[in-house]
């Protein structure tokens, strides 16, 4: 059953974090990639997590999106413990409950963007009769229009593909959408309307996670973190994180 | 994930690059071809040589004499009489090749004195096109009618169905009445020449023919078991004909019967019995040559899987996107296993077409060089059955592999790969 946290705004938690570590062993010995995170999302909140490039930012997305799972420490996903499933209950939960979106799109050139969007359908079995439908409603919610339906990935551009990897991201109704670095491919204007499109998801209610590297990124979500050296510390503000960068010292939460 | 999905992604990952798909089919292809060109080939063959000696007609019996011992018209007689079952005895005797001549044309033919009867209980072999078979009358009454191959009426009237009934020809000088033609001889039927079939008692009386066989037949009807009235007529024949003492034979004794563990001067035979012995010869040739025409299927094979390794190194990162949206480790095998197979059996089934219509061309070559030995290729739904277990089971055997490396890739890495 749901565990949910109570919170200050009254809204059930999403993502509830608690001291997650993740050590690899490699053969120049362990590497200690997260060491101790612990952070709640709420349902429809933007957040975004920043770092530089070995921050850990990338394990713990893999993490959340139960790609990998903890060396120990907790993860409830609307409050079930995620942390110590299988593979294949971990599958479940990524077609059911988690959408993806990534830094190089990730679409099928081979398929229509159409049929890309229907992909995540297939792995939830979702009734063949509602795919199509399902699927033009997520293109729809990501602003894309129907003349893109037939195309193939290469007939469409930069900005575009990423609107269907989102569309694709949304098609089963996630409880969280993942993105990673999701204008990194972009030019800056493109990235901008992606980036309005992820807070237009958010006005609908959508819970959205992403990490970036590049804090102006980060200002348009509700709330951010950093995440240092495996260990994640949060602003209040978007603000407090460039000041906390030039010099305010770090806020460990 | 169903089978329809399934099915949509297999083939929508096939398609995607034909051209490869083709090149990845090709040992297989050529594998499976050489396999059905093989057994057809020799499958047909089977089936001519069946039809020659005689072993498509159940209720028919033959014997033969081995050790030189000649066999009698009393002896024919005999085992009518004394054979509970038996409604008929019967002989062929090959005689020698005469001219055979109308007003217009001479050709040779090779003669066989036949009892009435035999050709008709021999009517799958001997086929009548026009006219009819001998009546007993024709023999008692030495009539001087001849029943033709329609290979001979086409070299002499021009048309093997011509109506020649009532004709005449000439056998080196002495006229014959045309009584009927038979359908044209083919594969090993048609080995010595074409036939003129005179009655036996007048083939004796009037063109010299011994009347001593080697070979006669006998034909029971529904009212005893076949294999009973064979051991019967053994019996009864060995009891006429009993082996001499006087040390080894001449001659090799081939036992056909498992409970004829005795010398004996006569091979008797069943339809049965003579399928199996051709069998035993045809089947060796089969596993020979359907063994190495395998060889090829093992390359095909490796190819299949050296083509899948390199399909999975491509698609890493389609793999980790599958997995990201829920695709479980079972899922991704399924699917290149699934692409495995699917390309396997596409590469039989046209391998069993192409493989087929090399071995009509084959046929028609030989047939080319040796008109005797003309016969048509047979795939017959065991061939077929073994290219489809063949293909799937090279899909899964070398696909396999493939496949698990492909549902083992760690989704994170995957998603990194460049």
């Amino acid at each position: 059953m749901a565990n949910l946290t109570p919170n200050n705004s009254g809204r059930d938690v999403v993502i509830d974090v608690r001291d997650l570590h993740r050590i690899f062993e490699t053969p120049a010995g362990q590497t200690h990639a997260l060491r101790g995170v612990t952070f709640q999302v709420q349902r429809g909140e933007f957040v975004a997590i920043m770092g530089p490039s070995g921050s850990g930012k990338s394990t713990l997305m893999n993490l959340l999106g139960c790609l990998d799972t903890p060396t120990y420490g907790q993860y409830f996903l609307e409050g079930i413990d995620v942390s110590l499933y299988t593979d294949d209950e971990l599958a479940d939960v990524r077609a059911h409950r988690i959408g993806f979106v990534f830094q190089s799109f990730n679409l099928l050139s081979r398929t229509t963007v159409l049929r890309n969007v229907m992909l995540p359908l297939v792995y939830t079995r979702a009734p063949e009769a509602e795919r199509e439908e399902r699927a033009a409603q997520a293109l729809f919610q990501a602003g894309l229009t129907e003349e893109v339906f037939d195309k193939k990935s290469n007939e469409i551009s930069g900005g575009q593909m990423q609107r269907v990897a989102i569309a694709r991201a949304l098609v089963n109704n996630p409880a969280i959408i993942l993105a990673d670095e999701p204008t990194g491919n972009l030019d800056s204007k493109t990235g901008e309307h992606v980036l309005q499109t992820f807070k237009n998801l958010r006005d609908q209610g959508s819970t959205i996670v992403l990490i970036t590297h590049d804090y102006g990124v980060s200002l348009h979500a509700n709330r951010a973190y950093q995440i240092r050296d495996g260990l994640l510390y949060e602003g209040a503000q978007a603000d407090s994180i460039l000041s906390s960068a030039q010099g305010g010292g770090s806020h460990e939460v | 994930m169903k089978f329809r999905d399934l099915w949509f992604e297999i083939w929508n990952a096939l398609s995607a690059n034909k051209g490869r798909s083709a090149l990845t089919i090709l040992g297989i292809v050529i594998g499976i071809a050489a396999v059905v060109t093989m057994t057809s080939l020799i499958a047909g063959m089977r089936s001519s040589l069946l039809t020659t000696v005689g072993a498509n007609q159940a209720r028919l019996i033959q014997v033969a004499s081995i050790n030189g011992n000649v066999i009698t018209r009393d002896d024919l007689n005999y085992i009518k009489e004394h054979v509970p079952g038996v409604s008929y005895t019967g002989t062929m005797v090959s005689g020698e090749q005469v001219h055979v001549s109308t007003d217009r044309n001479t050709q040779r033919g090779l003669i066989y004195a036949t009892s009435p009867g035999v050709l008709k209980i021999n009517e799958k072999t001997y086929k009548l096109n026009k006219g009819r078979y001998f009546l007993p009358s024709d023999s008692d009454q030495l009539r001087q009618v001849a029943i033709l191959d329609g290979n001979l009426v086409k070299q002499l009237f021009n048309d093997e169905n011509a109506d020649v009934i009532g004709k005449t020809v000439s056998l080196n000088g002495h006229k014959y009445s045309i009584i009927g033609t038979l359908k044209p001889a083919s594969g090993f039927m048609a080995f010595g020449g074409p036939g003129v079939y005179v009655p036996l008692k007048t083939a004796v009386s009037r063109l010299g023919t011994e009347d001593k066989y080697d070979v006669f037949y006998a034909y029971v009807d529904e009212s005893q078991d076949i294999n009973t009235a064979k051991n019967m007529i053994k019996d009864t024949h060995d009891k006429r004909h009993p082996v001499k003492d006087s040390g080894p034979s001449q001659m090799n004794e081939v036992v056909i019967s498992t409970d004829q563990a005795q010398k004996s001067n006569f091979q008797v035979m069943t339809s049965e019995d003579i399928t199996q012995m051709v069998d035993s010869i045809t089947s060796v040739f089969t596993a020979i040559l359907g063994s190495v025409a395998s060889i090829s299927l093992i390359v095909g094979g490796i190819g299949i899987m050296n083509m899948m390794l390199t399909n999975v190194s491509e698609r890493i990162k389609e793999i980790g996107l599958r997995k990201s949206i829920g695709a479980k480790s079972r899922d991704i095998t399924n699917q290149f296993l699934g692409e495995s197979i699917v390309l396997c059996l596409i590469g039989g089934v046209i391998g069993l077409i192409l493989g087929y219509l090399a071995a009509l061309g084959i046929a028609a070559v030989l047939s080319l060089f040796s008109p005797d030995m003309s016969f048509t290729p047979v795939v017959t739904p065991q061939i077929a059955a073994i290219a489809f277990i063949v293909s799937s089971f090279i899909g899964i055997a070398f696909g396999y592999g493939p496949a698990r490396k492909a549902a083992k890739l760690d989704p994170v890495e995957s998603l990194r790969h460049q």
